[in-house]
């Protein structure tokens, strides 16, 4: 069971019924009793003045000259019998008995306590009997007689299930209410994890920089600890890029120093060992600067978005400067706030290479254009130069951007390129799309 | 053509160097960023070449600084990193155009080249005013089609009047901008390169206004 609100929906559930069915038997068993309780009494009363009614008649045997005063004992079956054995077997009953003549369980001798039995009533029914064995006094001459008063167990059990049956309704509903209330508690407290999901989601597509600390107390440590965490990867990713920062001068400037005297070595003459190490230096270079690239890259796990008309104008501000004594025409055709789930760092660099390369061939113009089509943003750098066969650009890609056949540049800036959309699950492609023009399109995800 | 190399590394700021003034600029030169700050808020060059990554300030700093206190000079940055968010940094900061190291020296003097032209509003590497024809790309100076052979003080001094067609530059200018810092900058010593110039490109072609300065047009010379 994955989800924790059917776990704690399930819980509470399996809890409150047991709850509610403990309360049922528990409550009902109190009832029965209470009312046990109360029937006793009744019926000790009725026994008591059976006991109290026995006087002597006229030929000197004994008889109960007055039954209590209930009128159910005179109604035939009525459910409420009384029935007096006296020492010489006789027997004396209430009228409700009708003619049958209870079988009452033997007592031992007289004793000052009642007892409870349960016997076969006048209808096979089970009576709910209590009787007592007394000594009569001096005056009806010391024998012991049975005194047994009776009730239709049914009626008891009757009342008990007609309050069971009041009962349940209203054990039912509170069942109900018991669990709306556990479903919105549920509900309440598994909110501020629905808010963390939606926090963690807005920083994972870069509206929100940090899930921030207005939580409950419960969950803020958890809250606290993915800040932690983002902070970290964040100082990391710094320290990456400046580490990177620092290889890049520490590697270039020693390169610089090399190309300085590769000059040295023209201007003496020693063209043969001077071109060996400019070739071996520029793709010392190219493979650096690949390399560094990879080091700067941030996009990787990147939760943040790039608007891509806000990074093509800075691209294009800086190569606008750059090539200006070629006069070339740069346009950018980029739909205002079209983002890609890219780091803006990382799409500068990626587009920037493309740019370069195609203001380094075009003739006159470059366009950078940019469209999205459902979950994706196509990217393209167009130049009206020569282009790159279909082929070689196929092989270009194929060869994993390999650098030390392209000494034009063109194999750098499509390795860095390619390098940063793989690392966004995107890819190259190229195109002719428009008439004249070579594109080369980077496929980026759009959220 | 006066230009300032801010270079922390010796050997490439040397290299530079040569290289430039192979190419007839006069060079200073400064290895961190408040000195570099300070020669180019005081003194006049036609061109920098800055490294981004100095000592004592970022090179970045020293261009804001410089733009700020309105010095419009070109700047040439050179950085290692060459990350392009950096890129844009320093055109945004007021740079000009960018070289990621390593470059080649050739590389970095079409950019030089360029940019100083730029500055002055030239589109192409022929400078041309009335016989005179410089090619700022191999240095040479033609008349009528004929290359005349000059030193380099009297190359940057006729191709700064030649990048100021029209423009009447005063003596003092010329010598802010022939001179690196702590040469000589003798006022007869520009009257002295002058008139050799007047001899080798023509009587007619520099012009002298009195108590202005020189000037070079596209006027025939008389």
């Amino acid at each position: 069971m994955t989800s924790l609100r059917i776990r704690l929906l399930t819980g509470a559930v399996i809890f409150i019924s047991t709850a509610l069915l403990i309360a049922a038997f528990v409550l009902t068993v109190l009832f029965e009793r209470h009312v046990t309780d109360w029937i006793d009494q009744e019926l000790e009363g009725h026994l008591e003045r059976l006991i109290a009614n026995v006087e002597r008649t006229s030929d000197g045997s004994l008889t109960v000259n007055r039954t209590p005063d209930d009128s159910r004992f005179e109604t035939p079956l009525s459910g409420l019998y009384w029935q007096v054995v006296f020492a010489n077997g006789r027997a004396e009953r209430s009228r409700s008995l009708w003619d049958v003549v209870l079988d009452l369980p033997p007592e031992k001798s007289s004793q000052a306590q009642s007892h409870h039995h349960s016997i076969r009533g006048p209808q096979g029914q089970t009576l709910y009997l209590i009787q007592k064995k007394v000594e009569m006094p001096q005056r009806l001459g010391r024998s012991e007689v049975l005194f047994a008063v009776g009730m239709d167990k049914a009626q008891l059990d009757k009342a008990v299930w007609r309050f069971a049956g009041a009962l349940a309704p209203f054990l039912i509903a509170l069942g109900l209410l018991l669990l709306a209330a556990t479903w919105l508690q549920v509900g309440l407290g598994l909110k501020p994890l629905s808010s963390i999901r939606l926090r963690v989601e807005q920083i994972r597509t870069g509206s929100e920089k940090r899930l921030g600390s207005d939580f409950p107390s419960e969950v803020r440590p958890l809250a606290q600890e993915i800040d932690t965490l983002l902070d970290g990867r964040e100082r990391q990713l710094v320290l990456a890029k400046a580490r990177a920062g620092d290889l890049a001068h520490g590697l270039k400037t020693p390169l610089q120093v090399i190309v300085g005297g590769i000059g040295r070595l023209k201007s003496a003459g020693e063209n043969a060992i001077a071109t060996d190490l400019e070739h071996a230096t520029q793709l010392m270079q190219r493979h650096v600067d690949r390399q560094l690239i990879r080091a700067r890259m941030v996009t990787n796990g990147s939760m943040v978005l790039a608007d891509v008309g806000d990074v093509a104008a800075r691209v294009v501000r800086v190569l606008e400067k750059a090539t200006r004594q070629r006069n070339l025409s740069w346009s950018i055709e980029v739909p205002s706030d079209l983002c890609a789930r890219i780091h803006p760092d990382d799409l500068s660099e990626a587009l920037g290479a493309l740019a370069e390369n195609a203001g380094r061939h075009a003739k006159s113009a470059v366009i950078i254009s940019a469209r999205r089509e459902g979950p994706a943003v196509f990217v393209t750098v167009y130049d009206d130069g020569p282009g790159i066969p279909d082929k070689r650009f196929e092989d270009m890609l194929r060869r994993g951007g390999r650098l030390d056949n392209s000494a034009d540049g063109i194999g750098l800036g499509l390795a860095i390129a390619g390098d940063i959309a793989e690392a966004c699950r995107g890819r190259l492609s190229s195109n002719r799309e428009r008439s004249g023009m070579f594109g080369i399109t980077m496929q980026l995800s759009a959220n | 053509m006066r230009a300032l190399v801010v270079e922390d590394d010796h050997r490439i700021a040397v290299d530079i160097t040569q290289a430039l003034e192979g190419a007839g600029f006069v060079c200073d030169t400064a290895s961190d960023g408040e000195a570099a700050w300070f020669i180019g808020d005081t003194e006049a060059f036609d061109l920098v070449v800055l490294d981004l990554g100095l000592p004592k300030m970022d090179g970045l700093a020293v261009i804001k600084q410089w733009r700020g206190a309105g010095r419009r000079f070109p700047v040439l940055i050179l950085t290692a990193r060459g990350a392009w968010p950096e890129r844009v940094e320093g055109i945004d900061a007021g740079a000009d155009d960018y070289l990621v190291k390593p470059f080649q020296m050739e590389e970095l003097l079409a950019r030089a080249r360029a940019l100083v032209r730029r500055s002055v509003g030239l589109a192409s590497p022929f400078i041309e005013a009335g016989d005179l024809r410089v090619d700022t790309r191999i240095m040479r100076v033609y008349i009528r089609g004929t290359h005349v052979p000059l030193t380099p003080l009297e190359y940057r001094l006729i191709t700064f009047l030649a990048h100021h067609k029209g423009r009447v530059v005063p003596g003092s200018e010329l010598l802010d901008h022939l001179h690196g810092e702590g040469q000589e900058r003798e006022a007869n010593a520009l009257e002295a390169v002058i008139a050799r110039l007047r001899k080798k490109l023509g009587p007619g072609l520099i012009e002298t206004r009195r108590g202005y300065g020189y000037t070079i047009t596209d006027r025939e010379p008389q």
